[in-house]
């Protein structure tokens, strides 16, 4: 495909579609449509799965062919890519199993494994470099502890505390970038537009 | 204005007034009037980790986030995409190897695209390799023991994470700390925004991830984009200084407003 038709023609596309999804949004015209096409487009992400397989299966095949570290592994994710594949397919049953048996236990043994980093990340991995640094990591101790039914009895005064740093700073603060979203939203919007940002279509 | 919605009137006014004065800043910085943009840290730094990563002869790790292009999250992907961009250009330059792991399969070749773009730019095409973008499946969990095996075992030089990033940010970050990685993050989703202030060395807060995205272009449009945004933003914080005195004064400005 051409340049001018790999660029021009999403780029049509786009503010058709995001220019009439924004008449819906304030005038309630064509509701149907929108929502069919945003329909649409969670359809076509479906589609693209078919990349993701084949980008999944060349990249362990080569790695099993050149012997790289880990190799082994490979060979596992490629059987059980097949196996769950072909299983949902073809045996509903084989793939429920599948899915019950061995899928959850794996994610849930995942989330306790990731649930340990999940609440020491700050005593690994905190950059106090400057004083906003340090305020912010003092502040999240407090609202931490002020969670914490056990701290909270020990500690009485941790309620009226972290009640105000929830209410006053924090919601001031996430009012303000949200603000912030909004208009860097827009900004974005009118770019691709405009036809400055074109990163989505890859590389020019 | 009968055609517009009850309660948007005054949305679609801020909207059209901010499309009006993004545009007259893009025409002005056309015509040469370059506005004075304040710099990113964040953005700075990305040569400063890209170099880090050739000279110790590790990886640089980007990731987009969770989001895709299909969902809610798009804007902070495209952001993201267009800052990835300038990673791999800066990559090949300094000779440093870009990993990304996909979370979306159509991610897949707009990626691989940009990366190869990036390294021929800089005059390296010779480095790219299709396997440097990886698919991990369309799942959190999947996509996080992936990325965190890779980071631990890999010990990549340099950690990036911008975009619609979730839990998992918390957990890959974790993983970056723990490899002595220098990190950079940034993201507008709201509830992961203390985790990269805390762990990463450089950031990007709310909005300035859009903004970034348009600052590493150097174009003088895309510039003149980030001046017509704040002054939106001086703007709006007239209205709503204005709004707060007359509420306080018994007239609810703001309130009737919303609900015109």
């Amino acid at each position: 495909m051409s340049m001018l038709k790999r660029i021009e023609i999403p780029l049509i596309l786009y503010a058709a579609v995001s220019i009439f999804l924004i008449f819906e949004y304030f005038t309630g015209i064509g509701k149907g449509a929108a929502t069919e096409i945003i329909g649409w487009g969670i359809l076509l992400s479906v589609f693209s799965y078919l990349i993701g397989y084949i980008a999944l299966l060349r990249y362990h095949i080569l790695k099993i062919s050149k012997r790289e570290e880990g190799w082994p592994y490979s060979i596992i994710i490629l059987i059980c890519f097949i196996v769950s594949f072909v299983a949902g397919r073809v045996h509903k049953p084989t793939f429920d199993y599948i899915f019950a048996n061995i899928l959850t236990p794996l994610q849930i043994s995942m989330l306790s494994y990731v649930g340990f980093y999940t609440y020491t990340i700050f005593f690994r991995g905190a950059r106090t470099r400057n004083l906003y640094a340090a305020l912010l990591l003092a502040v999240s101790v407090v609202i931490m502890l002020w969670q914490a039914p056990a701290a909270r009895a020990f500690l009485p005064a941790l309620g009226p505390i972290g009640e105000w740093i929830k209410n006053v700073p924090n919601t001031g603060a996430m009012r303000a970038v949200m603000i912030g979203i909004g208009l860097g939203l827009i900004t974005l919007f009118l770019r691709t537009l405009l036809g400055y940002e074109k990163s989505f279509l890859g590389g020019e | 204005m009968e055609m517009i919605l009850a309660g948007k009137k005054a949305e679609l006014i801020i909207f059209l007034v901010t499309i009006a004065f993004l545009y007259i800043y893009i025409e002005r910085a056309k015509r040469g009037k370059l506005p004075r943009i304040r710099s990113f840290p964040a953005i700075e730094a990305l040569r400063e980790a890209c170099a880090r990563a050739a000279e110790m002869g590790r990886d640089v790790f980007y990731s987009t986030g969770l989001g895709g292009l299909h969902d809610q999250y798009a804007p902070m992907t495209m952001a993201s995409l267009g800052i990835l961009g300038e990673v791999a250009r800066l990559c090949g330059e300094v000779g440093a190897r870009l990993k990304y792991y996909a979370v979306r399969a159509y991610l897949v070749p707009i990626v691989q695209d940009l990366i190869k773009t990036g390294y021929t730019l800089a005059g390296r095409p010779e480095m790219y390799s299709p396997d440097q973008v990886v698919y991990v499946g369309e799942q959190q969990r999947s996509y996080m023991a992936a990325v965190m095996g890779y980071i631990l075992r890999e010990r990549p030089a340099t950690v990036i994470i911008l975009g619609a990033t979730f839990w998992e940010t918390i957990n890959v970050l974790g993983a970056g700390a723990v490899a002595g990685a220098l990190q950079i993050g940034g993201t507008p989703r709201l509830y992961y925004l203390p985790v990269v202030a805390c762990v990463c060395d450089y950031y990007l807060i709310g909005e300035e991830l859009y903004a970034a995205s348009a600052a590493v272009t150097k174009d003088p449009p895309q510039m003149g984009v980030i001046a017509g945004q704040d002054v939106v933003k001086f703007i709006l914080l007239a209205i709503l200084v204005i709004g707060l005195i007359l509420t306080s004064l018994g007239f609810p400005l703001i309130d009737k407003l919303m609900r015109w």
